[in-house]
């Protein structure tokens, strides 16, 4: 146990606690220069160089309970030999619940725009039913 | 994978998919499959394959 008097004895300023505090400083300052303004886009056009923005999309849509089916088959595209993937979740932007947003939106976005503060964060996976007496797949 | 985006690299070429719900406000009704690819051609050919291979090995099936 500790008594009061030693515990304010290790609370007392140290000239090593400037050296402490200059360091986190800096890190904090350096970390805040190097975060990118807007990293969903960045990665994106590092991914798809820069004639992103004009390369040309296509959609398709499907029943939402037919999601589980659309991500089997995606998952053995994405399996398909010599194929290599990376998958992210949009992070930082609740608005994307509300709006059919596209991938070109994500790429175009001005600075201080909707999607400009999209992150790149880790991709959320769902258990989905599968019928009955199945696993569920996520 | 709900609102995920896959950076895809096939060979020499790169590709983005996006597989997000949609719809109306929160009544989200769909799921949307987007693909950009280096030509159109080319983005509507891995958007067949994808639905043929999810009707292949569709859970619905018997």
């Amino acid at each position: 146990m500790t008594s009061s008097g030693e515990r304010s004895a290790d609370q007392r300023p140290e000239l090593a606690d400037v050296g402490r505090l200059a360091r986190k400083l800096v890190h904090r300052a350096v970390r805040a220069a190097r975060t990118e303004d807007q990293p969903l886009r960045r990665v994106l056009l590092d991914h798809l160089g820069p004639d992103a923005a004009t390369r040309p999309a296509v959609s398709d849509t499907c029943p939402l309970y037919d999601q589980v089916n659309l991500q089997i088959g995606l998952d053995a595209w994405l399996a398909g030999p010599g194929r290599e993937h990376e998958a992210i979740g949009v992070t930082g932007v609740p608005q994307m619940r509300f709006n059919d947003v596209t991938i070109g939106d994500l790429i175009q976005a001005a600075p201080g725009t909707m999607y400009s503060s999209a992150g790149a964060g880790a991709p959320v996976a769902m258990n989905l039913p599968c019928g009955p007496g199945r696993p569920c797949r996520a | 994978m709900s609102n995920g985006i896959y950076l895809v690299r096939d060979g020499a070429e790169r590709l983005v998919i996006m597989f997000r719900p949609s719809g109306i406000g929160l009544l989200h009704t769909e799921m949307n499959l987007q693909v950009i690819g280096t030509s159109l051609r080319r983005a509507e050919t891995v958007l067949r394959e994808i639905r043929t291979l999810a009707n292949e090995r569709s859970v619905f099936r018997g």
